[in-house]
């Protein structure tokens, strides 16, 4: 339901006045404002050739093995790179008997010391001794 | 005069080579009831022209995302309340004032607006109007000077039917209390 509203006007006259002859006037003016040529989306729309339709001819033995042939070469070089970067195996096994070998050794002096009773400054002075000889 | 048909309009529109004689015949039939909408809003003939002219010339580039889901009255109303609403923004950030500022300012404009013959109570009443925000505002005219139904208000202004009852019932109350006010102390 509409409210009944008491403004002291008619709804119908508000007080705007327009300028004579703007409404006739207006159509003519917008239509001016109007770029040139058609909506933008029937320009949009023509822009646009229509889909061409391409036939693929049927793909070679070699167009479809020479992917794989690439990968298999690609991991044939990467083993090859690993191989020569990284030691032999029986320098592995030489490096692990040369720290083995110094770690007795040095256990075997340390034993040495101990029986000998022989202190830090001792064994200095045993050392420089020797080394001058 | 050949009747307007909304349907057959939206479907030559579509259509390259009737569009544009069929946009001009959109502007002939949307010009007037636009313009009163965005004077109601601005106030001012001059700032009226600008905007309405917009509204059509955005409407014209803005066509390809016109599909017809909703009416053209509709499409076109929600173009002309955003530039309002955009023009108003604007105006408030330029002068730098507040609302109530805003409004002294406009009102001084409008008396001294050639194209504004209004008495002392239509006078009153579009000082009321300016005291509502103006999403309020163009609720209030979309309603009292348009009698458009809240389904399509809610489509325009993309609000519920039940918010815009409320602000509508709410502007009423304002704006007779306002008016009775001014009218009392003349």
């Amino acid at each position: 339901m509409k409210e009944k509203m008491n403004l002291h006007t008619s709804k119908g006259h508000t007080g705007f006045r327009v300028p004579d002859g703007y409404f006739e006037s207006l159509t003519q003016r917008v239509m001016e404002r109007l770029p040139e040529g058609e909506a933008p989306h029937a320009e949009a729309e023509a822009a646009v050739p229509a889909a061409e339709v391409i036939t693929l001819a049927a793909p070679t033995l070699w167009q479809r093995v020479r992917p794989w042939l690439y990968m298999a070469a690609m991991f044939a070089g990467a083993a090859l790179i690993i191989r020569v970067a990284s030691p032999s195996t029986e320098e592995k096994a030489a490096a692990i008997a040369r720290e083995e070998a110094e770690s007795q050794e040095i256990e075997y002096i340390e034993n040495a010391l101990d029986a000998a009773m022989m202190d830090d400054y001792s064994l200095y002075i045993y050392l420089a001794e020797d080394t001058n000889h | 005069m050949k009747a307007y048909n909304e349907s057959e309009l939206i479907s030559l529109l579509q259509h390259p080579d009737s569009c544009r004689q069929t946009f001009e015949q959109v502007v002939r039939h949307y010009s007037q009831p636009l313009y009163w909408q965005i004077r109601r809003m601005v106030l001012n003939h001059d700032d009226t022209d600008d905007l309405l002219q917009n509204t059509f010339i955005k409407a014209w580039t803005g066509l390809q995302q016109f599909r017809g889901d909703a009416s053209l009255s509709t499409w076109l109303y929600r173009i002309a309340m955003n530039e309002c609403l955009n023009f108003l923004n604007r105006r408030r950030e330029m002068l730098s004032m507040d609302d109530e500022e805003v409004q002294h300012v406009v009102m001084s404009q409008l008396d001294e607006d050639p194209w504004f013959d209004g008495d002392q109570a239509e006078r009153a009443l579009q000082q009321a109007i300016l005291t509502l925000p103006e999403k309020q505002r163009m609720v209030f005219n979309l309603r009292y000077f348009d009698e458009m139904g809240y389904e399509e208000m809610s489509r325009v202004l993309d609000t519920s039917v039940g918010a815009l009852k409320a602000s509508y019932h709410h502007a009423v109350k304002k704006i007779e209390h306002y008016v009775g006010e001014i009218t009392a102390t003349d």
